[in-house]
């Protein structure tokens, strides 16, 4: 994953295999607290981040790459300054048999 | 500046939705704007309490879901629905609007199979706020945790965690605390309901507080009026005298002061 921060931006596509908030659960409490904060501001640029979380700039952007990386945030460049936004879908697609859904449609 | 509060309890039955519809009202009575949003897309029910049916809304969250209409467009305004025991509105200075969810069962299997982006649920949140002027969102979740149980929690201002005197309750509870201070939650308050008159007011607050190290911000003992009413109103304005009639207006205006 590159960083944003040295002009190489990260994909800003939505990876595959969106997170749910179940996963955000068991993220580690910096990163976890992070996504928190994200979900409540709908996004951040990076120097707002870094105020926020009072974590020096080196170990805020590897924390965001790594974040992207695993799918829980996008990096949306189409903002000016671009932003990380939070990447979270409401659920996985359940495995229930498609007849069982036709039925109630 | 907005407060966005979820009602949650861990277990179905413990009068969420009632007390959701309840204190809202109560809070818009003294003169705000105030949103409910029916987040229980498996089995809305909220808008029963506004005297509401499937015919009289076009628009409902799973529309804005599927972005087929804006947030604001499944807006209803309620305050007018919202009626005393003889059936006249009620004199709400403040105005309720009202987000109902799907009563369709094509439009409830829908979300359950496809899901739905959270952050567009936030966004719809965050529109209601600056479009409708609201200084207060009550989210009404589904009981227990799910996903969009989650998101409400985490994007909360306050969260209301309401639980009967049941061990069942107790427990679920102890694990909703647990989910809320790993979400960052910044206030919570337990709101105990549906309490047998036998349990003296204050042993029953101080045992929840003790057990959970959370404010107690209500209780509520169960009774005949309540059973009687059966969803068929806001009960503070059919019963406005009533001991649970004046718990619900402590319970309003502890939330605006904490706002202030």
């Amino acid at each position: 994953m590159t960083n944003p921060a040295q002009g190489q931006a990260p994909n800003p596509q939505r990876p595959t295999g969106s997170k749910t908030m179940t996963d955000l659960l068991a993220l580690v409490d910096a990163e976890r607290t992070l996504v928190n904060w994200l979900l409540r501001q709908r996004g951040a640029c990076l120097a707002d981040i870094v105020a926020h979380t009072q974590i020096e700039l080196a170990a805020t952007e590897a924390m965001l790459n790594d974040l992207i990386a695993t799918g829980f945030l996008v990096y949306d460049v189409s903002a000016d300054p671009a932003v990380y936004r939070p990447n979270l879908v409401s659920r996985k697609p359940r495995t229930v048999p498609d007849q069982l859904w036709n039925a109630m449609d | 500046m907005a407060q966005v509060i979820s009602i949650h309890s861990f277990r179905g039955g413990t009068g969420k939705s009632n007390l959701t519809a309840n204190i809202a009202t109560a809070v818009a009575s003294h003169g705000k704007r105030v949103a409910i949003v029916d987040t229980d897309i498996q089995s809305p029910g909220i808008h029963v309490l506004f005297g509401l049916d499937e015919e009289d809304f076009t628009h409902s969250l799973n529309d804005y879901l599927w972005d087929k209409c804006s947030a604001k467009d499944a807006a209803y305004d309620v305050t007018a629905h919202a009626t005393t025991a003889s059936g006249t509105s009620a004199d709400i200075s403040g105005t309720v609007y009202l987000v109902p969810s799907s009563l369709k069962v094509g439009e409830i299997a829908k979300i359950l199979r496809e899901g739905y982006d959270v952050g567009l649920l936030n966004d719809g949140f965050h529109d209601l706020i600056d479009q409708l002027n609201l200084d207060y969102l009550f989210i009404d979740t589904h009981p227990g945790l799910n996903e969009e149980t989650l998101l409400s929690i985490a994007i909360s201002d306050r969260m209301v965690i309401i639980l009967r005197p049941d061990r069942q309750d107790f427990l679920g509870t102890a694990v909703t605390l647990e989910v809320a201070q790993k979400l960052d939650v910044p206030d919570i308050t337990l709101l105990v309901n549906k309490a047998p008159d036998i349990y003296p007011r204050e042993t029953l607050i101080d045992k929840v507080q003790t057990q959970y190290g959370v404010p107690v911000g209500g209780l509520f003992y169960e009774n005949d009026e309540m059973l009687q009413l059966a969803s068929g109103g806001i009960f503070w304005l059919h019963h406005p005298d009533h001991a649970f009639s004046q718990e619900v207006h402590i319970v309003a205006r502890q939330l605006i002061a904490a706002e202030s």
